[in-house]
């Protein structure tokens, strides 16, 4: 009874998740199917903004694990930024895209873009890169998903012993990927924004309670920070406890990749789509700013006790082959199987909170910016919510079948999705927001200079296949010119481009209504 | 009912915002990163150790990440102004040519 524990914990970890999907789906009856399911009718409270709009994922409990364990120290430096990521989210935007928003009507982003530039061309073009950057970005949260359920899933009898593979994927993650797609579409499909919305809340919290309980058991396992950091430095050389960290062969962190990280993390971070409609659907400032203080002491007692407890892997589980398995490796073996399950549900709803956000924003952008916009525009309530379900259902099997192809380490998809989004969204955000003379056509030049930058550095690198001995990436690994990461290239193209652009074009004529305030109504002269 | 903040208020305060922002950012990343430089990259980064961390983690890293914290804590209680963003106004007609 006792191995399937974990399993148990997992189970109920997703019935509640469906409990919420249902709950949110009444929520959000009544005021109009679009905004209700796409935007929660703009009433996020503080909880809902800091532990939903920010770049927690798969890759916070699966993938930044994996390279603790992997690359040692040198990882502190490699999130560094996330101590100025409150600040950076909802300081410098936020209350500009939540006034803008709100004049425009925006239920997307790419309605913002749209509504704000007068532009429908900007709005298709930000749907399909939107599209296309979160179809990428899901690829890693679902196989973080089905590792863990791979884990839990053998003490069952006829998934452990089948012998049969897919692309090297063995019997049991297939059947954890089936389970993951299956249950996280359907609470997604039912629930919409509000769902994605309150099920990441509900794991955020869950999360912060599985990393509690799991520092203080690891420190007790592995006889503290100093048995542990002495044990990777035994294993993989002294490198583990410095930078530019890990194994005598691989330059993990560069100083460059250090300062590029920096970078990206805080300020990538305030360009992702799923933040920008979160800064779209906040309530009022007074939640903004409860916000960026939960969020501040959040990522302290989240990110710093990740640093510790997967140093203190080292000690405890050498020698494991592949990294990205260490947190569920490491909670089974530390903990009692029942708090293992409870443990191991905190990555495990990050991974499905992620992934539920973002297929609402992609079903958002393929129903209301693609098919409502450009396909049918008389299409009527019902019509739209069936294809908005379809969007759903067809990106979760096609990106399902993306996983049995994924690379080897989880964040390195993170990372180039992160990165590609960042550079097409945040200098359109920050110019639409603050720059009056800022144009459609300026905003097109960022938005596609800058994507077009990450995709040309990583496509050479994919195609001269030639591994930089920097970064954990290897085959997945793009170029890094001057050692600094796609990223910062990208977005410095997209500044540039949209500067250069937007001052060779016309000024936008619309554009004052943004900027300039509004006229004061005349007095009535009095009666008699 | 309330009225909304004007424009030129907001952008106003979304401007103070920012420059705080801006300040804090370019000082966590020059204490961090110049650290590190420091610090981090000789092969003996890992001989002194404050609580089983090693010194440059704690002096690098968590030591601004506190004092972020703490500054970040005093702007959202006193230091960021509110403002009144307005009513929702209805999005345009659904039109593919704008």
């Amino acid at each position: 009874m006792d191995s399937l524990a974990p399993l148990l914990g997992l189970v109920l970890l997703m019935g509640a998740s469906m409990a919420i999907g249902i709950a949110a789906n009444r929520a959000t009856r009544g005021g109009g199917f679009m905004k209700g399911y796409f935007l929660g009718n703009r009433g996020l409270g503080s909880w809902s903004m800091a532990l939903t709009a920010t770049v927690m994922s798969g890759g916070t409990f699966m993938g930044f694990p994996s390279l603790v364990y992997k690359y040692g120290w040198s990882l502190a430096l490699w999130i560094a930024s996330y101590m100025v990521v409150p600040l950076c989210t909802f300081a410098v935007i936020g209350k500009r895209m939540g006034q803008v928003s709100r004049q425009t009507g925006a239920i997307t982003v790419p309605d913002f873009f749209r509504e704000r530039f007068g532009s429908p061309a900007l709005g298709a073009v930000s749907s399909a890169l939107m599209v296309f950057i979160l179809t990428v970005s899901l690829v890693a949260q679902f196989k973080g998903g089905a590792i863990i359920l791979q884990q839990v899933l053998p003490s069952i009898s006829g998934i452990s012993d089948a012998g049969w593979k897919i692309n090297d994927k063995s019997a049991s993650f297939v059947y954890g990927l089936a389970i993951f797609t299956l249950v996280v579409v359907s609470y997604t499909v039912y629930g919409g924004f509000l769902a994605a919305v309150w099920t990441d809340l509900f794991q955020s919290i869950l999360m912060a309670v599985g990393v509690l309980i799991l520092f203080p058991l690891a420190m007790m396992r592995a006889g503290g920070l100093e048995k542990a950091t002495l044990a990777g430095m035994q294993q993989v050389g002294s490198g583990f406890a410095g930078a530019p960290g890990g194994l005598p062969d691989r330059e993990f962190l560069p100083l460059g990749l250090a300062l590029s990280f920096f970078c990206m993390w805080s300020i990538a971070g305030m360009g992702q789509p799923a933040t920008l409609v979160r800064l779209m659907a906040f309530r009022n400032t007074q939640i903004l700013r409860q916000a960026m203080l939960l969020l501040a002491v959040y990522n302290t007692l989240i990110y710093l006790p990740l640093v510790f407890i997967f140093i203190a892997a080292r000690g405890i589980i050498p020698g494991l082959e592949k990294s990205d398995e260490v947190m569920p490796r490491l909670t089974l073996e530390i903990a009692n199987p029942w708090v293992a399950g409870l443990i191991l549900a905190a990555p495990f709803g990050a991974v499905m909170a992620t992934t539920s956000a973002f297929l609402v924003q992609i079903s958002s952008a393929i129903t209301q910016d693609l098919f409502h916009r450009f396909i049918r525009p008389d299409a009527g309530e019902g019509l739209l919510r069936t294809v908005s379900y379809l969007g759903i259902i067809l990106v979760a099997l096609l990106v399902g079948v993306a996983t049995l192809f994924a690379p080897e380490f989880l964040q390195a998809i993170i990372v180039f999705a992160g990165g590609a989004a960042a550079c097409a969204f945040l200098a359109p955000a920050v110019m639409a927001c603050c720059w009056r003379r800022s144009t459609a056509q300026g905003a097109l030049a960022a938005m596609t200079a800058g994507v077009g930058v990450v995709l040309l550095l990583y496509a050479a690198g994919w195609i001269t296949r030639r591994d930089p001995g920097i970064d954990a990436s290897g085959s997945w690994a793009p170029l890094y010119p001057l050692q600094l990461a796609p990223f910062v290239w990208g977005l410095l193209a997209s500044v540039a481009a949209g500067i250069a652009v937007s001052l060779a074009t016309p000024a936008h004529p619309d554009a004052g209504r943004f900027f300039e305030d509004e006229a004061e109504p005349e007095a009535q002269p009095a009666p008699g | 009912m309330n009225r909304a903040t004007p424009t030129s208020r907001i952008l106003q305060s979304t401007w103070r915002d920012a420059r705080l922002v801006i300040a804090v950012w370019l000082a966590s990343c020059f204490w961090c990163v110049g650290w590190a430089a420091a610090f981090a990259y000789r092969p003996d980064a890992g001989s002194r150790l404050i609580a089983g961390i090693p010194s440059w983690v704690v002096w690098g890293v968590l030591a601004p990440w506190v004092a972020c914290t703490l500054i970040t804590v005093w702007y959202a209680l006193c230091g960021m102004e509110d403002v009144d963003l307005g009513e929702d106004q209805p999005l345009p007609e659904t039109d593919p040519h704008g």
